[in-house]
């Protein structure tokens, strides 16, 4: 076989049937006996539960079980959160176990969010359960809520957790704090910007859902559940929540229907399913709505960032600061605390080099739904704050944004770049793609442009943003030091047939990303074999070898090196055989293109199929030699992956209405050397979406109570097709020198300068009014309101 | 997740007024509203009627004097494609075609359009710069309702069990020209303002009508020719919808601006 399957943009061999509806989702799964679970869920932010009542619900029909929190005590343990902000002092909810606790399944005396699971109800049917949770009583007195981590910090304010005092998780900083506030003090040049990264909600195509099973005569349990990581999930559900035996609960994540990274924290659902199937000796099933998902999954960003940036007159940056309250919701999610911490303040630096860097962030508690990861998460926080600053600082000092991201840009022979914030850069030439983007998109000519655009009443703006986001979630060692309370590995199993088809089983789960294709193509080249002969397994705990999960794009960078590593463990097993076979020494044999031959001496060849039917029987192999072929490997990646950039978004705003209407959108993104690229670009463009419905539309809304105003996807706005245009895509490929396929972190890396990007253009749209910035969303009523404040201002100012 | 309901489509309009008499039941035309509130569970009305089997709330007709009869029943897809809509009634065309999207619109019927979407019914606007009017039966009898009216501080004008039969459009009016304009809120796709005119080709005042901006669909006073931009008068900004989604100032400043967009339209289309 000569021609290359790596590297190939093949169809998804997943995509017909998962378009056609065939493939199984928790949902779809319907166990003999199945009955129904419906949560109760919070209608306050912060309240006291003084009773609760279920006489009526639990006499309604098909009714059989209500739980609350106190029927749970002494059977499930709090809900454990896994990421403890690294060498700081923090305080969290309380676990048994002396690890951080997340709260409880259900609410034990107090609701602290808006959709907190109060009590939860069984029925023969869904509609049964759901009529009973709503004829529950709760008796509520109503306390005052916190919703902004600057009001949960505030002398007096409402306290969410008795073991946490002043409802601060963590004041977590790195950086140079002292030599930063110096080199702020002595700067010829000072930028301050005041930042409001909004949160925002996760919209993934599926809610979560989660059926349990328990089978009483070996004691077994079964979850099948929406579970981005299902070997880690067994592991935490099993010993840190149920308190049982690791090899009596088996995880199966089935078909996923997006995830965006939500999909990888444990919810109280999952325990309620599993310790419910065995009180009642039936399978529990539990599946979330839309509104229910709004009100109840981690949601994403919310920093309100106070940053300021230094320099000279001639552009180079000395000096980055910023202060940073992160709003980690009512109670902190499975890994919630780093993403709030970690992957924000180390990223802060972005693609340059910055002497004197410091960040500072508290990570708070309030009544609002527990934060998480959304994709890009952290770096994307991180990301829009430089590049907002960057653009700030060359508006102030008069030199063309492009020209001082060019001074201040870690140069490719800088490489690796240690960035002084905790990140050591791996590769790449990040220069290089601000240049292919600036031709990509005439920036040379925008004045022109801007002018064309003026006529028809519009007001052209070109905004750039370059990044490198962190992936590739990591070495084990170094997550370790982070604070997270995890390994960072990943595995693959192979098994060579004896007929000459293969099955790869991975530990690494999709969640919509066709890794069922893309591995596959990996097992293809390295064996020579037709690539629909590969067969792909993964996400049942008892089948697949163990991984950590899908997050912090890992999945392909550091699952996809332990496929190779397996694939050429089985290649050069082959090699050996054949050598003893063929009665020569191994230095001869050489494996090639699906067979293994001796160069030179054409008699002396067998096909990989010759050789794992020979394997198969075992018949001549050398002494020592194991027969048949299955290959277990684990990869640990020696560092993370740096995936880089560059975007530019060209937007029109009206001048009359303030609509933006975002008009070409170019990216050179370097994720490496790239298995699929149909695969990546199809996540490059969804990660821009993404992006761009944060800048334009996207913002989750609480009232003071703690009330959820954008419930329901008629109040929550994300975007269409329609609103963007066709993306211009370039990429460049350098290897990463931590794994052996040089890949990088792509499911997410797009997502990271989006925003930015577009805010950029837009402030630069109207930079003719003084806007200096707005926050997002920028909808055209704020666009609106800030040309108009802005002329104000001006006239009054004349 | 649907709550119990009792269902019945009666064949006759006499026997849904008798049925739509019982306390608590809700009629069912496309279900695009009321469908989505019972499933979100704001709405669990415990009977529903279903008007679909009755003829005379069915298809589009030619009237005696060169107007439209629109069942009440017709769909907007329907509707959007009558022969030579887009020619006669252009404001009507493109509200039509502008809601929601396909799939709304193949199940969404003119009569949903005026009576349960009535806070932002780009239909309604349409309708009210031709002057149609609506066939109205109930308990108390058949009337007439012009659409200048149709809409009251309380909602729709219609008593309980009332069913709107059918829309009357009038003869296109020679020489006025129409066109419709509209702003769709991002996550609903329903208007936030809507805006139809209709423009004397000889000079003169527009007819102007707005929808979504405004507590219910109604007609502004006429425009003088040649009102532009600041000096279209639509009011003071109290008479717009204040909320979370957009301020009352914004959408009087985004009504002033599409009606000039749908005035320079209007008057660009051959008369």
């Amino acid at each position: 076989m000569s021609e290359r399957v790596f590297g190939a943009g093949l169809k998804p061999r997943e995509d017909p049937a998962l378009l056609r509806g065939e493939r199984q989702y928790t949902a779809d799964i319907a166990l003999p006996g199945t009955v129904h679970m419906e949560f109760l869920r919070s209608e306050h932010g912060h309240a006291t539960i003084r009773g609760i009542d279920v006489t009526e619900a639990q006499a309604m029909p098909g009714v059989l079980r209500i739980v609350t929190g106190a029927d749970l005590e002494g059977h499930l343990m709090p809900l454990p959160c896994i990421w403890v902000p690294g060498g700081v002092e923090s305080h969290f909810p309380p676990h048994p176990y002396g690890l951080p606790g997340a709260g409880t399944a259900l609410a034990t005396g107090r609701v602290r969010f808006i959709g907190e699971p109060v009590a939860a109800v069984v029925a023969e049917t869904r509609a049964q359960a759901a009529d009973a949770a709503r004829a529950i009583r709760v008796d509520y007195e109503v306390l005052p809520a916190v919703i902004t981590p600057e009001q949960a910090l505030a002398d007096g304010a409402p306290q969410l957790h008795d073991a946490v005092p002043g409802n601060l998780n963590a004041r977590w900083t790195c950086g140079d704090a002292d030599g930063t506030e110096a080199a702020l003090a002595e700067a010829e040049v000072v930028v301050k910007l005041d930042l409001h990264n909004r949160r925002t909600i996760n919209s993934p195509l599926e809610p979560r859902a989660a059926v349990g099973d328990y089978d009483p005569l070996t004691g077994e349990y079964t979850l099948y559940a929406t579970t981005q990581s299902p070997h880690n999930h067994r592991f935490l559900l099993s010993a840190l929540v149920l308190g049982i035996p690791f090899n009596k609960l088996r995880v199966v994540a089935p078909e996923i229907g997006g995830s965006f990274g939500t999909k990888g924290y444990l919810y109280p659902d999952m325990p309620l399913v599993l310790f419910l199937a065995k009180e009642l000796g039936r399978p529990v099933k539990w599946q979330d709505s839309r509104e229910g998902l709004m009100c109840s999954t981690v949601q994403g960003r919310d920093h309100r960032q106070y940053a300021s940036i230094a320099g000279t007159r001639d552009g180079k940056i000395t000096a980055l600061k910023c202060t940073s309250y992160a709003n980690l919701g009512a109670y902190p999610s499975t890994i919630g605390p780093g993403v709030a911490t970690a992957l924000m303040g180390r990223s802060i630096t972005g693609t340059y080099d910055i002497e004197h860097a410091f960040c500072e962030v508290f990570a708070t508690f309030t009544n609002t739904v527990p934060l998480g990861a959304q994709r890009g998460s952290g770096r994307a926080e991180a990301t829009f704050l430089i590049e907002r600053l960057v653009d700030r600082f060359a508006a102030t000092i008069g030199m063309d944004p492009a020209e001082v991201r060019r001074r201040n840009m870690v140069r490719p022979e800088q490489q690796p770049f240690d960035n002084r914030m905790g990140w050591l850069y791996d590769s790449g030439d990040y220069g290089a793609a601000l240049e292919r983007a600036l031709e990509m998109a005439g920036y040379a000519d925008r004045e022109a442009a801007k002018r064309a655009a003026r006529a028809r009443g519009k007001l052209l703006g070109v905004g750039i943003s370059t990044f490198v986001a962190v992936c590739g979630v990591g070495p084990s060692p170094r997550i370790a030091k982070e604070g997270m309370l995890g390994g960072s590995w990943e595995s693959a199993n192979i098994r060579v047939h004896p007929t000459g088809e293969v099955t790869l089983t991975i530990g690494v789960t999709g969640t919509g990303q066709s890794h069922e294709t893309t591995f596959a193509q990996i097992v293809a080249q390295e064996f020579g074999v037709a690539v629909d002969s590969v067969q792909v397994l993964h996400s049942d705990t008892t089948k697949a070898p163990y991984g950590q999960g899908t997050y912090g794009s890992r999945s392909y960078s550091v699952g996809g090196p332990a496929v190779q590593i397996a694939a050429r463990q089985v290649t050069d097993k082959m090699r050996l055989a054949a050598a003893h076979m063929f009665g020569v020494d191994d230095s001869a044999v050489v494996f090639r293109d699906g067979s293994v031959l001796v160069e030179g001496d054409p008699e002396k060849t067998k096909t990989f199929q010759d050789m794992a039917m020979a394997l198969w029987y075992g018949w001549d192999l050398p002494p020592g030699m194991e027969p048949a072929i299955d290959v277990t490997t684990t990869f640990d990646p020696a560092d993370f992956n740096y995936p880089y950039g560059a975007h530019i978004a060209v937007v029109e705003v009206d001048e009359v209405t303030g609509d933006v209407e975002l008009v070409r959108y170019i990216a050179v993104n370097d994720v490496g050397p790239v298995g699929n690229p149909l695969v990546v670009d199809g996540q490059i463009e969804g990660s821009i979406v993404h992006g761009v419905g944060q800048a334009l539309m996207e913002v989750a809304q609480y009232d003071q109570t703690g009330a959820l105003l954008t419930a329901n996807l008629d109040r929550y706005a994300i975007p269409r097709a329609a609103d963007v245009p066709f993306f211009e895509l370039d990429r460049m490929e350098t290897p990463t020198p931590h794994n052996p396929l040089g890949a990088k972190g792509a499911g997410e890396a797009a997502t990271v300068p989006t925003a930015a990007a577009v805010t950029n253009a837009v402030c630069d749209a109207l930079a003719e009014f003084g806007v200096q910035h707005i926050d997002m969303p920028l909808t055209a009523e704020t666009v609106w309101r800030a040309m108009n404040a802005a002329t104000t201002s001006r006239s009054e100012a004349q | 997740m649907l709550s119990r309901f009792d269902y019945t489509a009666p064949v006759t309009s006499r026997e849904a007024i008798a049925d739509l008499g019982l306390p608590g039941t809700r009629p069912l035309a496309g279900g695009q509203g009321l469908l989505t509130a019972m499933k979100l569970g704001r709405l669990a009305p415990p009977r529903i009627v279903d008007l679909r089997r009755i003829p005379e709330l069915q298809g589009v007709a030619e009237s005696p004097g060169g107007g439209l009869r629109i069942g009440a029943m017709t769909t907007l897809t329907q509707l959007a494609d009558v022969p030579g809509l887009p020619e006669r009634y252009p404001a009507l065309s493109e509200a039509a075609g502008a809601i929601a999207d396909p799939q709304v619109r193949n199940r969404g019927t003119v009569g949903g359009a005026l009576v349960d979407h009535f806070t932002a019914s780009d239909l309604a606007a349409a309708l009210l710069v031709y002057d149609a009017t609506l066939d109205v039966i109930g308990p108390a009898g058949a009337r007439t309702v012009a659409m200048t009216h149709f809409y009251t501080l309380n909602g729709p004008d219609l008593a309980t069990a009332d069913i709107v039969v059918a829309v009357n459009l009038p003869a296109p009016v020679a020489g006025w020209r129409t066109a419709y304009e509209r702003r769709a809120d991002r996550a609903t796709l329903a208007p936030l303002v809507g805006v139809a005119v209709s423009v004397p080709a000889a000079g003169g005042p527009a007819r102007v009508a707005v929808t979504g901006a405004t507590r219910w669909p109604a007609l502004l006073a006429d425009l003088p020719a040649g009102a532009e931009g600041a000096g279209i008068d639509v009011g003071p900004d109290s008479r717009f919808v204040d909320d979370d989604v957009m301020s009352a100032a914004y959408r009087a400043h985004l009504t002033r601006t599409l009606i000039g967009a749908a005035i320079r339209r209007a008057g660009s289309r051959d008369a």
